[in-house]
């Protein structure tokens, strides 16, 4: 992508950054039913699994369309996330994590169309949960954006790319950038 | 407390025959954990990779036998070797990439390289620093003596008097069969791994793994999914 970020209009630039504090403040709050009206019906939240590879195979890191992922979901699936979520019956979140999402280094580009955009911005999220226990993740978020017919963004696709190669958490249990897998899940049940 | 778990009579009291109950200190005793590393893993055939992992000459994947790194490689003559992944000269790892291609492997720390079957082909300074009295082909990688394969599953073992694969699976290859026959062409895997970490003392968690791993059949709507996904693809025949 070429930087040209001055090119911007920083009234977008401000919207699209507003709807990303916006998401993330759902994501704190655990208002996850609001959150997954943020994705389009078509959507599409993939996190690829990452490799440590010899330099000259750098280019083979990230696993591709059809490999094994962390998050490989449509919004049917996400749906049912949201659902255990609410179910009271989430084995990971009960006690619930204390998270706070921040996103940063929103940097956008148009897309194919006027209404859409594709966004690549970084994220750290902090959780906190049970006695003592910490995590830290970092990573970037490539998402296409899109306007419905009430012009309002709409989350069509996300890549997120987590700057980890063995996932370091016990699980990956809060939403945005992570809810649990179901095998994740499986294991707490032990 | 310290508890001494290395004699017969302390393992003995912290099993209750009669009523059938064992103490709750066996699923997180580091003692335990250490004998079993000893007198189990190091003894038992371990799955190590799928064949289809290693499509090639110098294909290779990092895996472990216990606490041990292991690399297994794809022979230039078809046949797949486990080797110990750790320098002959210092011990360090020789090969820190999680799977690949290559045809050589060069310790980062001194320089020590060995090809794909594990010898050992060159070292800096042969003259000035080992006066010409490195036999090379002594010091070669430490090689897993035992390594089968069943219908695509490599395994390795470390006990050279321990039976054969296919004896030690014994009635447990018939469940194998259930995933692994389902179609002639057998099975191959889809790409990517997913690796997680469970918190807490090493050792203690390393066996909380293994035990969360086995029991995948306790539910089967949530592992079936997991199996189906995580594990292979059927092949057409």
């Amino acid at each position: 992508m070429s930087i040209k970020a001055t090119k911007v209009n920083p009234e977008l630039q401000l919207e699209i950054e507003q709807y990303y504090y916006h998401e993330a403040e759902l994501l704190d709050d655990h208002r996850y039913e609001e959150w997954l009206d943020l994705f389009s019906t078509d959507a599409r939240y993939w996190m690829p699994t990452r490799t440590n590879r010899a330099l000259r195979e750098h280019d083979k890191e990230v696993s591709v369309e059809g490999e094994f992922a962390l998050f490989d979901d449509d919004k049917k699936t996400l749906g049912w996330r949201v659902k255990q979520m609410e179910s009271f019956a989430h084995w990971a979140e009960n006690p619930r994590s204390r998270t706070r999402h921040l996103i940063t280094n929103v940097r956008i580009t148009p897309a194919n169309s006027e209404k859409a955009y594709e966004v690549k911005s970084n994220f750290i999220c902090y959780r906190n949960r049970l006695q003592d226990e910490v995590d830290i993740w970092a990573g970037e978020r490539i998402d296409l954006l899109r306007r419905d017919e009430e012009q309002e963004l709409q989350i069509a696709r996300r890549k997120v790319l987590l700057d980890q190669n063995v996932v370091l958490s016990k699980n990956l249990s809060v939403f945005s950038e992570f809810e649990g897998e179901e095998h994740v899940v499986s294991y707490k049940r032990c | 407390m310290s508890f001494r778990t290395n004699d017969a009579e302390s393992l003995e009291q912290m099993v209750d025959w009669e009523r059938g109950l064992i103490a709750g200190r066996i699923f997180a005793d580091d003692d335990i954990y250490k004998q079993e590393a000893e007198k189990l893993f190091l003894r038992s055939w371990i799955f190590l990779a799928h064949e289809d992992q290693l499509r090639n000459y110098g294909d290779f994947l990092s895996t472990f036998i216990g606490a041990d790194r292991i690399l297994v490689v794809r022979q230039r003559d078809g046949s797949i070797k486990a080797l110990l992944n750790a320098c002959r000269h210092r011990g360090t790892i020789i090969c820190r990439a999680d799977l690949g291609n290559a045809k050589s492997f060069a310790c980062s720390f001194h320089g020590w390289t060995y090809d794909a079957a594990g010898n050992l082909i060159s070292a800096p300074n042969l003259e000035s620093g080992y006066h010409d009295q490195l036999d090379k082909s002594q010091w070669g990688l430490v090689a897993v003596p035992r390594v089968e394969s069943y219908k695509g599953l490599i395994f390795g073992c470390f006990a050279p008097d321990a039976p054969s694969l296919i004896d030690y699976l014994g009635e447990m290859a018939w469940y194998l069969d259930c995933m692994l026959d389902r179609r002639e062409g057998g099975t191959e895997t889809i790409g990517g791994v997913h690796k997680m970490r469970t918190r807490g003392k090493l050792e203690t968690s390393r066996r909380a793994v293994c035990r969360r791993q086995l029991p995948r059949n306790y539910d089967p709507r949530l592992s079936r999914n997991c199996m189906g996904r995580s594990w292979s693809k059927q092949v057409a025949g």
